[in-house]
Formats: structure tokens, C-alpha cells, sequence
């Protein structure tokens, strides 16, 4: 079971700053959905009105046909898992008896697949919440998040502490578990370029207002790279919207947003310039780069 | 979830906070006995109200900080956490009455017994049972009350921070002063025979406050806590 998500105009202001400006977009269900913005975006805010953690100000939100705001269906099938470190430090209760109390409040936890995971991130299952590492925190909370096969679930910079190892288990287990039990997934990240190939789509998001919604195919196909002698990427990018360039002695390099027709492609072909395709990451930093920057 | 489970949920964490702050209680009562029987010290201590009253309180604090904040993580509705709250202060209040009535009673009742004098004067079971009845009574509606004070001031802190936060605690110094006042009844009935001469409306006087009391301070609660913002 997965949610699709249709937000209108939504809005959120903090005494006077507005946090999400009339942010529109619709997320299709069962699908993995990259939320990417820098720092200050708008992204956790967008994420706790997504999850009933507040109301938005203005605007309308739809959760599988219905406003998740005290929605008791909803917010049982959504789980909303960020760093809680501190939160943590007050938990007293072992590990196991924590995964056990799961299976209490959310109707699609799998225990069996939850202690499976604790093994796979090798959690001691005897020892206090409190007392794990940061690392291991929060490798507690994405097994709670990965374990309670929520329709909706919302992972917020949730690797924060875990080593790269661990990390790279943690995408590798959202893969496989989605593959046979799919649901809809926002997974919210900055390290864009380590857990880009976990997006069905994209949605990007700066100073509050959506900075672009795609496929993963289609926003990576939004740009692309030129390199080539200075004089020749002048003369070839003048009427393309360029990101960023780079000089190193006769070579430049130059960073487009935008397609080329194929007209283009021959002519750069024939003029000895390379064309590279540009991550998601670059992508990401170009676009979302201030003027001052 | 269902709604019962999530009360019994609510109510069974309480209890395990109150079975330790009991039994620490209930050793320091028997040490202070000693201390009072053997040399003197301690020897006419308030163990009716005070000593639950501050662990009601802080639990009441508790409320918003942290278990509406816990059981609206794992997906709990704040109209879902607010009903099993209430119903788990209901529970909560009536169960710490009992104990501190049977706690009282067993002291009373035993340590003359053991050769010993009660380090306390005001005696409960020296009135007969219907006094031990009522007082049972008295202990649940003060407990209640002060269950929602706390919470009254726990959410005000949670939503509003400390500078508005403040003034949850300054609004609750009528409750706290009624429910002090409340609990000498003389008192109130003293106040309420310059209005009636009626015995049975002085003798249900307090209660009928304790009550108008309640019913504000659930109203104030459930409107603060309806669309509490949840902090990350």
C-alpha cells in the first residue's frame, strides 16, 4: 500500500518568515522521491506538515484523497523519521523491547524484518536507546523506518552519525525492501551524490518555493557538460543558459542547464567538444547557488 | 491502535514512574519513623498530600513534553493522545488515591503495633472508615486537579516557549490556591453558609468547585493541545 500526496499553494511562516511559499507539486505513489534543497530550504518544514507535525498556514494538502491534519488513518501509515538524537538520549528502554513496542502502533511493522535489519546494522539488541552511538541511533531509527512498511514514509536526513559502510547498507536495504513491498517514499537528503540512484523522482526545493519536480532521467537530462578549448566553448555556449565554467590554461569547461538539439550536438562534435553528462549533484549545487555565491 | 490500549499504554508508563516514586516513598516514611521514634526528628510530617502532590505535578508537566510528543511520533492522533490522556489522568488519580490511602492506613496501623508512634498528629484512621472513605475521595479529586494544572502548564511551556510559558504558571496560581483553599473545607463552608444556610449545599460546595475547576482546565487543555505544533 502506498500514498500519493497532491500539495496546493501551501504556504508556512514562522513569526513573519515564510518558511514554504505556496509550494504546488503531486507525488505518485509508490515511488522513492528525492527531496533535495540546501540548508534553510524549506525542506523539514514541508516534511512535518507532509507528516501532521504541524498545520500548513494556507494552502491544501491531500494524502491519499484525504487532509492528513488528525487524520488518525493517515498519520498511523506515516512515519516521519529524523534525527532524534536527543530525543534518544531519553529513552531508556533496550532495543528489543523498543522494536517490540513498534509492532504496538504501527499496523504494517514486520518484527521478523526488524531484527533481521538490527543484525544487518549490528545493533546489540540488549542495550539501551540511550546508549548507542550517534551512528547507531540512527541506524535504530531507520530500521523503524524501514520495518514499519508505513504507505507514507519520510526519511529526513536520516543517516546522520552512520559511516559510509553503513550508509550504503541502509540505500541498499530502502531498494530491496520497496522492490517487494512498495510504498511511497520521500527520502531527504545533501549528500545528493551517494544516494542519487535511489530516486524515482526529484523534487527541489529553494528558499521555500519548488525549484523543479521530474523523473531522475529527466532532471539529469536538464544539463549537461562542455569542455573543449576556451575559445571554442566562448563561441559554442554564448546563447546556452550556463551554471558554472572553469579554466584550467587554454581548456574550459562549462556547466549547461538546458537540452541540445541534435543540430548542436553534430556542431560540437565536429568542433572537437566533449559533451558529458552532469549528475545530479552538479545539478543541484548550480541550480540552487545564490548570486552573491 | 485502539483507543483502549493506547489508555492502558499511557496508564502502565505512569504507573511505573509512580511504583518507584512510591517505594522511595514508602522507605523514607519507615526511615523517618526510626529517625522520629529513636531521636526525635521528624516527628509530625505532612505525608497526605505534599509528597504526591509535586510527583502529580511533574508528571503533569510530563504530559505535552513528553508523552504527547512520544505517542505522536509512533503515529498517535493529539485527539487520540488527549482522550487516552484523560482517561489515563481518571485512572491515574483514582489509583494513587488508593495507595496513598492504603499506604497511610498500614502505617497507622501497624507501626503502633511494632511498638512505635506515628511520626505524624493528624491521624486518618483515627476518624472511622467513612473518613478514610472520603478522604480516599479528596485524595482523587486533588490529585486530578492537580494531574491538569500540570499538563495546563506543561502544554503552555511546549507550544509557547518559556516567555509565554511563564504566564501558564501564573494562571494556574488561582487553580493551585482554590485547591489548596478547597482542601480546607471548613474553610469553603464557612464562605458558602454567608450565601445559604442549605447543609447539603455547603457540604457538596467544594466538590461543585473541584469540578467547575476540572471542566476549565480539560477545556484549556484539549484547545491548546487540538493543533499543537509537534516539535522536531
Amino acid at each position: 500500500m502506498s500514498y500519493a500526496i497532491e500539495a496546493k499553494e501551501v504556504s508556512v511562516q514562522y513569526k513573519g518568515f515564510t518558511a514554504i511559499d505556496q509550494v504546488s507539486f503531486q507525488l505518485q505513489a509508490g515511488k522513492i522521491h528525492g527531496l533535495l534543497g540546501r540548508n534553510g530550504a524549506g525542506k523539514t518544514t514541508l516534511l512535518s506538515v507532509l507528516s501532521a507535525f504541524r498545520k500548513a498556514d494556507a494552502g491544501s494538502l491531500i494524502i491519499d484523497g484525504e487532509n492528513p491534519f488528525e487524520n488518525p488513518r493517515i498519520m498511523q501509515d506515516t512515519v516521519f523519521i529524523f534525527d532524534q538524537q536527543k530525543d534518544l538520549e531519553y529513552t531508556y528502554d533496550k532495543v528489543d523491547e523498543m522494536l517490540k513496542e513498534m509492532a504496538y502502533f504501527r499496523p504494517n511493522f514486520d518484527e521478523a524484518y526488524a531484527f533481521e535489519l538490527v543484525k544487518k546494522f549490528k545493533l546489540p539488541l540488549n542495550k539501551k536507546v540511550n546508549q548507542l552511538s550517534k551512528g547507531k541511533k540512527s541506524a535504530f531509527q531507520a530500521i523503524i523506518g524501514l520495518a514499519s512498511r508505513a504507505p507514507l514514509t519520510i526519511f529526513d536526513e536520516a543517516y546522520v552519525g552512520m559511516d559510509a559502510p553503513t550508509r550504503e547498507i541502509f540505500y541498499k536495504e530502502i531498494l530491496n525492501d520497496q522492490e517487494v513491498y512498495p510504498r511511497t517514499i520521500i527520502f531527504s537528503t545533501h549528500l545528493v551524490s551517494e544516494a542519487d540512484y535511489l530516486f524515482d523522482e526529484v523534487l527541489m526545493i529553494h528558499n521555500g518555493k519548488v525549484l523543479l519536480q521530474d523523473t531522475n532521467e529527466q532532471v539529469i537530462s536538464k544539463g549537461f557538460s562542455l569542455t573543449g578549448s576556451l575559445e571554442q566553448i566562448d563561441a559554442f555556449s554564448k546563447d546556452l543558459d550556463v551554471l558554472n565554467s572553469q579554466v584550467l590554461g587554454g581548456t574550459k569547461s562549462v556547466t549547461v542547464y538546458g537540452e541540445l538539439s541534435e543540430k548542436q550536438r553534430n556542431a560540437a562534435n565536429q568542433a572537437g567538444i566533449e559533451i558529458g553528462v552532469l549528475s545530479l549533484h552538479d545539478l543541484f549545487v548550480h541550480l540552487t547557488k545564490e548570486e552573491d555565491e | 491502535m485502539k483507543s483502549f490500549q493506547l489508555v492502558w499504554h499511557f496508564f502502565s508508563e505512569q504507573i511505573k514512574w509512580a511504583t518507584w516514586f512510591y517505594g522511595i516513598l514508602v522507605i523514607l516514611t519507615i526511615g523517618m519513623t526510626i529517625a522520629a521514634n529513636h531521636w526525635g526528628f521528624f516527628d509530625n510530617l505532612d505525608t497526605r498530600n505534599t509528597t504526591s502532590t509535586i510527583f502529580i505535578l511533574i508528571i503533569g508537566l510530563l504530559y505535552s513534553y513528553w508523552f504527547l510528543d512520544h505517542y505522536f511520533k509512533l503515529g498517535v492522533s493529539r485527539k487520540k493522545y488527549f482522550k487516552a490522556a484523560l482517561f489515563a489522568t481518571a485512572m491515574l488519580s483514582i489509583v494513587l488515591a488508593l495507595v496513598t490511602t492504603i499506604i497511610i492506613t498500614l502505617f497507622e496501623t501497624i507501626v503502633p503495633n511494632l511498638g512505635f508512634a506515628v511520626p505524624w498528629t493528624d491521624l486518618l484512621t483515627e476518624n472511622g472508615s467513612l473518613f478514610v472513605i472520603q478522604s480516599f475521595v479528596d485524595y482523587s479529586f486533588y490529585h486530578f486537579v492537580y494531574l491538569l494544572i500540570g499538563w495546563f502548564m506543561g502544554i503552555g511551556f511546549y507550544r509557547f516557549r518559556w516567555r509565554f510559558g511563564l504566564l501558564f504558571i501564573i494562571l494556574s496560581f488561582p487553580f493551585i490556591g482554590i485547591t489548596e483553599f478547597l482542601q480546607n473545607k471548613a474553610g469553603v463552608a464557612h464562605t458558602m453558609k454567608f450565601f445559604t444556610a442549605n447543609p447539603q449545599i455547603i457540604s457538596i460546595g467544594p466538590y461543585l468547585i473541584f469540578l467547575i475547576m476540572i471542566a476549565i482546565l480539560i477545556v484549556s487543555n484539549y484547545r491548546l493541545t487540538k493543533d499543537a505544533p509537534i516539535r522536531l
